[in-house]
This record gives C-alpha cells, structure tokens and sequence, in this order.
C-alpha cells in the first residue's frame, strides 16, 4: 500500500448464511478522497462500511486502515477511523453536548482536550448555538448534523459515512457536504460515503464505485465512468403495459447496451439514439400508446443501468 | 360504515401482535391460575389439614397418650421425626421444630419429664412453638390440646374415682371380715391426686413465640414493603435491560460498538446503571417503609443490606436475560410483564407463602422471588441475623449468575 493509500481492502467478504452481502470486494481509498459506494438499497453497501467499522467481523479477506488489519488491530483501527451510521445514533433525551461529551469520554478524552474536541466539531456542522438543548427539539437535519459531529470527535483519518443523508431537508443536506468537503480539504481525512442518491455521488465525491449484489462493478472518477460508457438514453412515456416479448426485441437491437422498462415509461441505453429511435418508437407502438419521447445524453445513471442492467430505484 | 372499517383494522392489528396478545390474554390467565392454586385453601368447602411438628421428648404414659390422641384428629397431620444429614430418620428436634414453625405456623413441644411430673402431681406443661405472624394455625393448635389435655384429666378423675369406689368398697369389706384386705394403691394418696390437678391447673398448655426479639411484633410492613419493592426492582431492571434493545433498535449499539471499547464495557455498563438503580429503588422503599410506618428493619441491618444487594443483582441479571431472549422493546416488555406477574403471585410478594399449598411453596422457589422473600422474612419477620438468609444469599448469587451468563449467550449484537 502506498503512503497516500489510507485504506485497502483485499477480497473483504461478508456472508449471512447463504446470502453473500460482500463478495470478495478490492478497492483502495487515498488520503483527502471522498469514494462514494453507490448502489442501490440492499446492495451490501452498509455490510461493507460496518466491516471497515469494526462493527461486524468480515466472513473473508482482510482489510487494512493506515497499515493495520481491521480484525487484529480492531482497538486501534477504530480510533483513527469514524463511523457515522445511517440511522441516528444519538440519545434524544440528552442535549447535543451531553451526546457528545458522552461519546468524547468512550473516546478517551477528558477535560480540556475534551471540550476543545467538543467546540471544534459543533463548528464543523454548525451545531454551537444548539449545543445546550435537547437532541428531541432537533429538526431532522440538525440530528444528521450532530450524527456527523459524533463521527468527526476522534478526529479521523478515515470516515465511513453510511447514507448521512437519508430524510435530510436540501438545506442541512448542503451543510452536511460543505462540512465533508472543509475536512477533506483542510484536515486530508479519506472519506466513504454510501449512497443510493447519483445527484450526491456526483457532486461529492471524488471516485465512485458501481456496488450491486455486493460487488463494486467500477470505480473511477464520475466524469471517467460516463466517458467510458458514453451513448445515449431513449425515454419513451406511454400508456398501458409494455411485453417482455418487446422488451426483449428492443434490446437486441444493434448499439443498445440496455432497456429497462418502468411503470408507463422505458428507458433504453444505446451507443447512438438517432440510428434506432424510429425502430424503438414503432416497436413500442405495436403494444402502447406513446405519449413523450425525450433523448438524453450519458449520466451516471446510464452509467449503472449500462454497468448493472438495473436501476438505482429498482 | 367508516367506524366497522376503523375496528376491523385495529382488530387485525391487535391480533397480528402476539406480544399484545400475551399481555391480553395469556398473562391474565397465568396469573389467575397461579393465584387461585395459591389461595385454593381459603375457599376449599373441605377443612384445610395442618401440619404439626410434635417434639416428643418425654415417651411415658400421659406423652404418648397425647400424641395418640393428635394423630386420631383427621384435621391434623402429626410429623414427629425428620430426616437428618444423613438422611436418616430421626426424632424432631426443637431446632428443626423452631424451623418448621415458619412455614407451619405451630408446633407441640412435649418437655422431658412431662408423663412422671403429671403422674406424681407435679406442675407439668406442654409447649405450643407459634408464629406470631399467623393467628389463625396456633390457636386452633392450642383449642385442640386443650381439649385433649382436659379429656385426659377427666378420664384420670374418672378412674380415680373409681378407684375411690373400689378402695372404699374394699374398706367396708375389710370391716365385716374382720380383717384387712390388701389394697395396692393408697385411697387417701389417690383422692388428693385428683383433687390436686383439678384445683390447681396442674396441666398447663403454655404459648411460646419463635421469633427471637419478641419486642418486635410483625406488622404487615414487614411483609408488604419486601414483597412489593421485589417486584418493583424486577420491573426496574426488566425495562431497564430492555433498554438494551432500544439502544440496537435506535442504531446507537451500532454506534457504540464501532468505538474503541469492548462489549463487555457495553454489556458492563447497562448492568451496574440498572444494578444501582435497583438498589436505590430498593433503598428508598425501604427507608419510606421505616421512617414513615415505623417498619423494623429486624437485628442486623448488614444481613438486610446483603439480601437486598443479592436481590438486585439477581433481578439485573433476570432483567438482562429477558431483554437477550426478546428481539425487539416491545416483545422484552410483554416478556417481562408476564415473567413479573407470575413470579409476584407465584413467589410471595402479594401474600405470604405459608398460606398457599405445600407443592406450591416447594414449587415457587423456582422464581427469584421466593428465595428473596425467604430471606426478609427471617430477618424482618424472625429477627434472625446473616447466617438465617445464607441459603437465600446463595441461591439468589446462583440465579444472577445463571442469568447472566444465558443473557451473554444468547444476546442478540447485530
């Protein structure tokens, strides 16, 4: 692993029974990086992150933080890493200081150090003024918010935030991603942050990785996975319900890398829209009545459903 | 109709919730069962028959009558042996029968000597061992000797006389022949034999208490206070392990567990919050108890703050099994009122022991409960010290650490 190579992990794998969550997983994260593992709901994403947490214990492979395996230096992995769960792992009853302080003193910290810790990630997510009161006053943005300052108390140099979004108003969203973009910049700490929402993996991180069925399909820069997937989407509105049979025709028509048909509408994925446009709207016709036709150029999203034959929603 | 509509979806819900079902239904049973077998001898049309250990330290003539007489009453059942360390069957001590008494409520001493005494016209008593706690087994107790006592010294005044009779008959036949005739017992003799126990009660019946600080008569605090902070320290603990799974349902176990802290810290930290909380609970029932009804705290305040230590710990570890046997808040509480209730009924906290049948006395030690109310009231009720509550002490130590130990087992962490 190289200096800038904070985090690596090496065929990480985690199995309930027969269900493999992670299979054989190999990536590696930099100092000062945000890697967004992007999937959808049940891909595995929160089984991944709670290995590198420490929390579950992985079924195979191994995984290494600043050089040290997750498993044999569990104790002093997590002290340089930061969890932040997707659910909110604060007591309500508490104020926001007391949450802290509580969480502070698991860490080790006491007194001054302990405040000035305290002080410091209340003004990272903007939380001072509310420090005093009672988490259940919190709006849900605000408890996010203070989520994420439990996270930040031990100073980090990986943080694995689990979809810290989650029921966030677009406000306490923006709070959240300028607060990982100052810490990334000033304090270098590495970043994974799992999402299923492609507007947040775009405009957060700096690498992205495709994760379905427990796997990362890709990870590159989200300008480098569009280009190389490239093309365009055909989206067609329609009434009634579309057949497998056509469905199946479409996507054996030359150039199309995909098809993927919703209620009312279908989406499908090609090299060239132009060529097959014509084709696609007669075969459609043939069962549905089209109401809308739209051609849109590659987006991360093309990019999962080229890469996974799925969507994000589905 | 939008009201049929309405009932109909919160009919299915409340049946589709079998935690809700068990505290609706299953529990109320239980507790009914337990309580109406627990109580079955006050409304039981048959007469209740009592046990009476019977000390028999004196076998002459006038004991063992006694105790052929007690064993002819139906009502009663005579026990004159128990059986030793050994388990060898041996005459009943006084110990053994100052033991009993806790649970029997009464018991017939019968002194060394008694059969010569009354034969000779001397003071002789029988001694009744009663609980003071109880009224009801120690007067009956008490009528019954009496009765026999007195049938005794009727069919003694009556042989007398007749005797008397004999002894004048032959008198009377000894002057028309002319000659003595002899007569084996002296009739002056036997004639102020029985004038002697009649006029002067020779034949007594005396009462003794077992409790051994007579100055302290039980009051029903002595009973009530243990008997309810036992079953408020299990509802304590029982949600407060619950709490355990709130922690994992709201996400901040996983929170938790992703610090650099063992579980054992985690597991270690719920108990001893829910430990001392039990103690406090238990402190302040406690201390209401003394300083607002005056309830005595019996001869050794350390053997009282030992039994409630061990209570506590007990009723934690109780708690935490619980909250390790249920996967969710809701099942724990559902889980708990039930164990609670049962125990309550079952163990000696809504009313004492001794009244509910033997097998159910014997059966109740099962729960935590009735070894915890064993040991109040040895100290609260007896006025005995440390070494009264040793089994209790130690029974209760094995119960918390059993209950631990399954709780650590079997807890669910992810």
């Amino acid at each position: 692993m190289s200096r800038e190579e904070i985090l690596e992990t090496r065929g990480l794998t985690k199995r309930y029974g027969n269900l493999v969550a992670v299979n054989e997983v190999d990536f590696t994260v930099r100092e000062g990086e945000i890697v967004g593992l992007l999937g959808p709901n049940g891909a595995g994403k929160t089984s991944l992150v709670s290995m590198l947490a420490g929390i579950l214990e992985p079924s195979g492979g191994q995984a290494f933080v600043a050089g040290m395996d997750i498993v044999r230096d569990s104790a002093r992995v997590k002290q340089i890493v930061g969890f932040v769960p997707q659910d909110l792992a604060v007591y309500p009853e508490l104020s926001g200081y007391q949450n802290l302080s509580f969480f502070a003193s698991l860490y080790g910290l006491k007194g001054r150090e302990c405040a000035e810790r305290i002080s410091d990630v209340l003004d990272i997510v903007q939380l001072s003024g509310w420090a005093g009161k009672k988490v259940r006053t919190y709006s849900g943005g605000m408890k996010r918010r203070l989520n994420l300052a439990v996270g930040l108390l031990n100073r980090p140099a990986v943080l694995l935030l689990d979809e810290p979004t989650v029921g966030v108003d677009p406000q306490s969203r923006n709070h959240i991603f300028e607060s990982i973009k100052n810490l990334v910049r000033e304090r270098k700490i590495a970043v994974i942050y799992t999402t299923h929402y492609m507007e947040e993996a775009e405009h957060l991180c700096d690498r992205v990785a495709i994760y379905v069925d427990g796997r990362i399909t890709a990870c590159d820069r989200p300008q480098d996975l569009v280009a190389k997937i490239g093309g365009q989407t055909i989206t067609i509105g329609f009434d009634g319900e579309l057949t497998e049979d056509i469905l199946a025709s479409l996507k054996g028509l030359p150039n199309v890398s995909n098809a993927v048909a919703r209620m009312n509408s279908l989406e499908l994925f090609a090299d060239s829209a132009v060529d097959i446009v014509g084709t696609v709207v007669e075969r459609v016709r043939t069962v549905v009545r089209p109401t809308s036709l739209h051609v849109s150029g590659a987006s991360l999203e093309t990019v999962f459903l080229a890469l996974t034959g799925r969507s994000l929603r589905d | 109709m939008a009201w049929i509509t309405i009932a109909w979806k919160d009919i299915r819900l409340q049946l589709g919730d079998w935690v809700g079902l068990i505290w609706l239904f299953v529990t109320p049973i239980i507790v009914i069962t337990v309580a109406s077998f627990a109580l079955s001898g006050l409304f039981n049309p048959t007469y209740q028959v009592f046990t009476v250990p019977v000390v028999q330290l004196d076998h002459g003539k006038v004991a063992n009558q006694i105790v052929s007489s007690l064993r002819t009453l139906s009502a009663l059942h005579i026990e004159t042996t128990a059986k030793n360390g050994a388990g060898k069957v041996v005459p009943l001590t006084i110990q053994q029968a100052r033991t009993k008494v806790q649970s029997d409520k009464a018991a017939i001493v019968i002194p060394q000597g008694f059969s010569r005494n009354v034969e000779n016209g001397k003071q002789a008593a029988l001694i009744v061992l009663q609980d003071p706690t109880d009224k009801v087994v120690p007067s009956v107790v008490r009528n019954i000797l009496s009765k026999i006592v007195a049938g005794i010294q009727l069919r003694d005044i009556a042989v007398r006389a007749e005797i008397q009779g004999e002894s004048n008959a032959v008198a009377a036949l000894s002057a028309q022949l002319g000659h003595p005739l002899r007569f084996r017992l002296n009739p002056a003799q036997v004639a102020r034999s029985s004038q002697s126990i009649i006029a002067h009660d020779q034949l007594r019946i005396q009462a003794q208490s077992v409790i051994s600080d007579a100055s302290h008569t039980p009051s029903a605090f002595q009973s009530n206070v243990p008997g309810y902070a036992v079953m408020f320290m299990l509802f304590g603990t029982s949600f407060a392990g619950a709490s355990l799974l709130s922690e994992k349902e709201s996400g901040t176990l996983l929170k938790l567990r992703s610090l650099p802290i063992r579980r054992v810290d985690i597991i270690g930290g719920k108990l001893s919050s829910n430990f001392i909380v039990a103690l406090l609970q238990a402190a302040i029932l406690f201390a209401v108890g003394r300083l607002v009804f005056g309830m005595w705290l019996g001869n050794s305040l350390a053997a009282l703050c030992l039994l409630i230590i061990v209570t506590a710990f007990s009723a934690t570890g109780l708690g935490m099994l619980i909250a390790a046997l249920s996967k969710t808040r809701s099942q724990a509480t559902g889980l708990s009122i039930l164990i609670i209730l049962t125990s309550s009924a079952l163990g000696g906290s809504w009313w004492p022991l001794y009244i509910v049948p033997h097998w159910m006395q014997t059966f109740a030690h099962i729960t935590l409960t009735a070894w915890s109310m064993d040991g109040f009231n040895q100290l609260l009720v007896y006025g005995n010290g440390l070494s009264a509550i040793i089994p209790s002490v130690t029974a209760l130590l094995a119960m918390g650490l059993l209950f631990f130990s399954i709780a650590l087992w079997r807890f669910r962490w992810d």
